[in-house]
């Protein structure tokens, strides 16, 4: 990849914090200069402080995540394939979409606790909508030949369900998936933050508490670094899973 | 008994408001003997495709019936396989060639078996080693042949042809029709073919029945009579053959005027 000029604006900006707090144009202790924030992010990782937390963080959220797209793409495939199903759960799907997933949080704990159970249950939810959405909108895009194609051949409805209608349909679960996996990251952070007293959201307030900015810098620094390699990551995988989606040159949207 | 019969198959879409229903068409009777190949020659919107389907159990006709075998068709019959105009919509673009050819037993042999015969009937259409070929990889013309080869791996009795060579260009068109006649030869398939095409009816066909506008119905059944084995050339060359084209032609542009 060649280096673009929107580098050199985050190098500027990066330059500009270690000059603003070194020269004192920022004269707080809640502002320490950034290279002492990457001294603590690297102390704080070589402690082994940071691991662990990292670990619980993205264990969360990728059980939330996995849990919450194989739910979208499930119910999405159900609804298209059996309206019935959408006729009976389409409503309460749509009454629950709008709500604002943190604000879920406090009545969960009362149910399932400040825990794993409550944080995972939570991704879950945000994950689910944006994957069903996109899996509904894929299968409406499914070429009618395929379908056809395999009833003249004598497939059954669940075989077509599978091996026609999920594949032609990946593509865009995928792009819902990304979607979701951005949101996951949000939504586990700020569940740890809420409740509990484990994972990276948790440590971040620990650390605004204490007074510790370096700490607390260090910790926002992390989830954006987190955040970048996650989707990197998810792209990578996604051009090896649909890799005749971009083949035919029908780039998915995002 | 004929192997495949239409009795009186008609199709309508009823109307919103009272009106009366749209007729499609009505009154199709047809009896094909087994190894008969069968054109079915019309103008454009004339409903061609859904007689097709109807025949192959992928459409409902709203009276009538089609019987294969002597059995009614209700869904897609075993006995009949479907190949589609448009063969980038029907392949899968995520399986290679070989996987295409092999969904059509697959759900019967199991996925080894489907594969192993997969392989020899990808070389009965001259495409021997384009097993681990993408379907997007191929040239229009050979993504049919793959097509081609997969209605064959599920070795039917009844092809059903809905213009299939009309998404490619003329000599693909030419190779494919002699490929067709060649396969219809060796293992003795009925076949329907619906086209718009006069010379491809023609040089394929036994029987051409000739459905006229909507509400369609069969306005008349023409013996080609044309000698087999035909070739790509000489065949359209017969006075015969020019003799039914001057006949077709004049029909149906006489009434796509009208």
């Amino acid at each position: 990849m060649r280096p673009s000029s929107g580098l050199w604006l985050v190098l500027a900006l990066m330059a500009l914090w270690e000059v603003s707090a070194r020269l004192h144009w920022v004269d707080s202790p809640n502002w320490p200069p950034l290279s002492t924030v990457v001294v603590a992010l690297f102390h704080d990782i070589a402690s082994g402080e940071l691991p662990p937390l990292i670990g619980g963080t993205l264990w969360r959220m990728g059980a939330g995540l996995a849990a919450g797209s194989i739910a979208g793409v499930v119910v999405g495939l159900a609804f298209c394939l059996a309206p019935v199903t959408r006729l009976l759960l389409g409503p309460a799907v749509e009454l629950l979409r709008p709500i604002p997933v943190p604000a879920i949080i406090p009545p969960l704990v009362l149910f399932l606790g400040l825990d794993d159970p409550m944080k995972i249950t939570v991704v879950a939810l945000t994950a689910f909508f944006p994957v069903l959405t996109n899996t509904m909108q894929g299968v409406a895009a499914v070429e009618a030949e395929a379908v056809q194609m395999g009833r003249t051949f004598g497939v059954g409805p669940l075989r077509r369900a599978a091996f026609i209608v999920l594949p032609a349909t990946a593509p865009y679960a995928l792009a819902g998936v990304r979607v979701a996996l951005g949101l996951s990251l949000v939504v586990a952070v700020v569940a740890e933050m809420i409740a509990g007293e484990a994972g990276i959201g948790h440590y971040l307030v620990m650390m605004q508490f204490a007074g510790r900015a370096p700490e607390m810098y260090a910790t926002i620094i992390l989830l954006a670094v987190l955040g970048y390699a996650l989707n990197r990551g998810f792209v990578a995988m996604e051009r090896r899973a649909i890799h005749w989606w971009f083949a035919l040159g029908r780039q998915a949207d995002g | 008994m004929a192997f495949l019969g239409l009795d009186a198959l008609g199709k309508f879409y009823p109307q919103p408001g009272g009106a009366a229903p749209a007729r499609i068409m009505q009154g199709i009777s047809l009896e094909v003997p087994e190894g008969e190949f069968l054109a079915v020659l019309g103008p454009s919107g004339c409903g061609k495709s859904t007689l097709l389907q109807m025949v192959a159990g992928l459409a409902t006709p709203s009276e009538g019936e089609a019987r294969i075998n002597g059995r009614a068709v209700a869904g897609p019959p075993p006995e009949a396989v479907y190949l589609f105009q448009q063969y980038n919509r029907s392949l899968l673009p995520w399986r290679n060639c070989r996987d295409n050819v092999a969904f059509a037993t697959e759900h019967r042999l199991g996925r080894k078996p489907a594969r192993a015969a997969a392989d020899e009937h990808l070389a009965s259409v001259g495409l021997a080693g384009f097993g681990d070929h993408y379907p997007w990889q191929l040239s229009g013309g050979m993504q049919q042949r793959v097509a081609i080869a997969r209605a064959l791996a599920a070795e039917p009795a009844l092809l059903l042809m809905d213009e299939p060579f009309s998404a490619v260009d003329a000599l693909t068109r030419i190779q494919l029709q002699s490929l067709i006649l060649d396969i219809w030869a060796r293992r003795r398939l009925t076949v329907m073919l619906v086209t718009h095409d006069v010379e491809e009816a023609i040089f394929l066909a036994d029987r051409i029945a000739v459905l006229t506008p909507r509400p369609s119905t069969i306005g008349e059944v023409i013996e080609v009579g044309l000698p087999r084995p035909r070739d790509a050339i000489a065949t359209r060359e017969a006075p015969r053959f020019l003799e039914l084209r001057h006949h077709l032609l004049n029909r149906l542009l006489a009434r796509d005027a009208a």
